[in-house]
């Protein structure tokens, strides 16, 4: 599939989807003037790979899962909607049978974002592995 | 004594704009950080600040009039001694006041273990509007703030009133 790589601003984080690479990444802060119009191709994308999984994609996974990392510093409540969104569709990717895992990582002074992740874990199904990342302070 | 006791932190009269969100996030935070106020304190702000200047920005617009000055938001932030205070404000049509003020009479009776299962129970049958939002971020506000949601309005005539909102963050780290 087409990796999907979005650069980041102030208000968007950057996305890397690219299967090839086994890299799946959101980091940033996430605020879109249109949030729709920012998160549909993510989710498009997890939409068409759930959809096209074949053994051949279970097998190479194994031993070596797909790595779903998300940073974030901040995002906003239509965001966390979307975020939902993608985590439910990794979830239905992980009942095909492939080999996933998703890591949160959150700043080591903000535990209100780490409080998040286990929200959304909690609301998902879904076990997270949660990284401190030291001190960055900066929103 | 924070060299930002007591003053005005930011403010803003006009129309919003995405671009005028930037503008006071990042005017916002530089002082913030100027003053060292404690991390999570500013992200804590921050989200309050989204939170309701989108929500304004989503809103301004709504009162179908020809009047430009009832497309108008006032906010200010400032700091008294240890509570930042939050001041937000524009028109709205008579009509959606008592849904608006039941709203948010109804997220100041929870507490915040309270605020985190109505989160949750929210985010899972949150449907994106037409005009981009979840319905989230009242109880976001709430979270992050841990005071109540002050609000008044003030008719100006049959059809408009402006209604303001107030919300209050202590500067240090307290939990309800």
């Amino acid at each position: 599939m087409t990796p999907i790589v979005i650069a980041e601003t102030t208000a968007t984080p950057k996305v890397i989807l690219d299967y090839t690479n086994n890299k799946f990444e959101i980091e940033g802060c996430s605020r879109p003037e249109d949030v729709r119009d920012f998160y549909l191709p993510i989710i498009n994308w997890l939409d068409l790979f759930k959809n096209n999984i074949s053994e051949e994609h279970i097998n190479a996974h194994k031993e070596d899962p797909m790595v779903f990392n998300f940073k974030f510093d901040y995002f906003n409540s239509s965001s966390a909607k979307f975020i939902l969104d993608i985590l439910v569709l990794i979830n239905q990717i992980h009942t095909t049978g492939i080999n996933t895992k998703i890591n949160w990582h959150y700043d080591e002074n903000d535990e209100d974002m780490h409080e998040v992740g286990e929200e959304l874990s909690e609301v998902v199904d879904l076990p997270f592995e949660y990284v401190i990342v030291p001190k960055k302070a900066q929103i | 004594m924070s060299a930002i006791a007591n003053t005005n932190i930011v403010s803003f009269n006009g129309i919003l704009t995405f671009n005028v969100i930037e503008q006071v996030l990042e005017d916002t935070k530089n002082k913030l950080q100027h003053n060292h106020v404690e991390s999570i304190i500013q992200k804590r702000l921050y989200a309050i600040l989204v939170e309701s200047l989108e929500n304004a920005l989503k809103h301004q617009a709504s009162v179908p009039t020809k009047n430009m000055n009832y497309n108008e938001v006032k906010m200010s932030l400032k700091l008294y001694d240890n509570l930042f205070v939050l001041s937000i404000g524009n028109f709205i049509q008579n009509k959606r006041i008592q849904v608006l003020t039941d709203r948010i009479d109804e997220i100041n009776r929870l507490d915040l273990e309270a605020l985190n299962n109505l989160y949750r129970t929210s985010i899972a049958n949150a449907r994106i509007s037409d005009k981009g939002g979840a319905g989230l971020g009242i109880i976001e506000i709430a979270r992050s703030s841990r005071h109540q949601i002050k609000y008044n309005f003030v008719k100006e005539d049959h059809d408009i009133s402006f209604f303001t909102i107030e919300i209050h963050l202590s500067k240090n780290i307290l939990t309800k």
